[in-house]
């Protein structure tokens, strides 16, 4: 019982960090490029010279003015050169000013009890609602 | 074809792309365009995250280049 609800406490936490880095990263409208990087290797198989081209994909701000402009980030694929901006994107803004990170937490955990809390009333509302049908059924056959 | 294997054959074109997010609200769509001059210059597409985005654009490249072919 005590191990579930501390799972259920671990995946409500990361469940809200993960929505927080993403609204972060998200809320900052950059225009990002993704610039393919081309490298060669030569192999020589039975005496003869093969070239072998191997792709990796680069990240980047477009605008050379933002704050941003110096993160640069590598992967093998596309998504996966995006995903390491992304991380790296939402490490600098940490650094920069952590409050905009605490902030959306806030926002994003309020929201969260809010909906919480409306369902819970509207699944009460429904439970009464119920419950008043089986009395005046009941009454019914009476 | 997969997803892969059509991100790996639009890759071999090296094709510069920007990733832009605008936001709609209640959602944030992302567009992914090409941004390389030739005959795939300005080709957007439109996703839900960037990676879609991407994708899409890649289908689409992917399409256009062998439509071109046949």
């Amino acid at each position: 019982m005590e191990t579930a609800k501390i799972n259920e406490t671990k995946t409500r936490k990361s469940s809200i960090e993960a929505s927080v880095k993403t609204q972060v990263v998200e809320e900052l409208y950059l225009t990002k490029i993704v610039k393919p990087i081309r490298s060669e290797r030569f192999q020589i198989k039975k005496g003869m010279r093969y070239v072998i081209a191997y792709y990796s994909w680069e990240v980047s701000v477009a605008d050379q003015d933002s704050p941003y402009s110096n993160i640069v980030c590598y992967g093998n694929s596309e998504s996966d050169a995006i995903k390491k901006f992304n991380n790296a994107l939402y490490e600098e803004v940490k650094r920069i000013d952590p409050s905009i990170i605490d902030k959306k937490r806030c926002e994003i955990v309020g929201k969260r009890e809010k909906n919480a809390k409306r369902s819970k009333n509207a699944s009460s509302e429904e439970r009464s609602l119920e419950e008043s049908i089986q009395i005046n059924e009941s009454s019914f056959v009476a | 074809m997969e997803q892969e294997m059509i991100n790996e054959a639009v890759g071999k074109l090296n094709l510069r792309k920007f990733l832009v997010s605008e936001n709609y609200l209640p959602f944030t769509t992302y567009k992914a365009i090409v941004v390389s001059a030739g005959m795939f210059e300005g080709l957007y597409a439109e996703g839900k995250s960037e990676t879609s985005a991407i994708n899409l654009l890649n289908s689409l490249i992917y399409k256009k280049m062998t439509n071109k072919v046949a």
